[in-house]
């Protein structure tokens, strides 16, 4: 019994979606540091589309956004060696 | 005359004055009206603290412009960015693909 309850929330997987086609009014920003820095991880790095689940399109704009946001000390390349 | 629509960000030492910042702001001014450019907007957003330590400074006062312009107008402006060393961060950008007529900017600012 606890076996078949294991393997049953092995194969629950929550739907991924796209959250900027989802909310048409997030703006994909470099300015928008609140918004980018939910698809940073805590070291720095950008987060993969296969785990956020961003679609091609807004993910391209995304990586453009932080990339413009880093290079302008928005936000952090790494977090190695900060104190 | 065919422009295009560009941003300029630049972070400015934060131990100026203020005065020092609106010199610094006019001066970039001046220098893009006078290569055929036209201003839209001077967003100031004020000190910022650095996600990491530019030129050893770990605060920021940013500043965007937001203008038309030629390539030269943006080649000038980034030209005299590099020379000025109240400037530690730079970085500019086309905001449009579209290219725009001088004449009808003018309109849309009356």
């Amino acid at each position: 019994m606890t076996t078949n309850n294991a393997t049953k929330r092995k194969f629950y997987v929550r739907r991924k979606f796209c959250r900027f086609c989802a909310d048409p009014s997030l703006k994909i920003s470099y300015k928008n540091v609140d918004v980018l820095r939910q698809f940073i991880t805590d070291r720095g790095k950008i987060i993969p589309r296969r785990i956020s689940g961003n679609c091609a399109r807004h993910q391209r704009q995304l990586t453009l956004a932080i990339k413009r946001a880093r290079h302008l000390a928005l936000l952090p390349y790494t977090t190695i060696g900060h104190r | 005359m065919k422009l295009r629509e560009y941003e300029t960000v630049i972070v400015l030492d934060p131990e100026l004055s203020e005065a020092e910042i609106e010199k610094v702001l006019s001066k970039f001014e001046e220098i893009i009206k006078k290569h055929n450019g036209i201003i839209k907007e001077i967003e100031k957003w004020g000190i910022k603290t650095l996600a990491f330590k530019v030129k050893h400074k770990r605060k920021g006062y940013y500043a965007v412009f937001h203008y038309y312009g030629r390539p030269e107008t943006i080649e000038e402006v980034e030209r005299n960015i590099k020379i000025d060393d109240r400037i530690i961060r730079f970085l500019s950008f086309k905001t449009s693909k579209k290219e725009i007529d001088s004449s009808q900017i003018e309109v849309k600012a009356a």
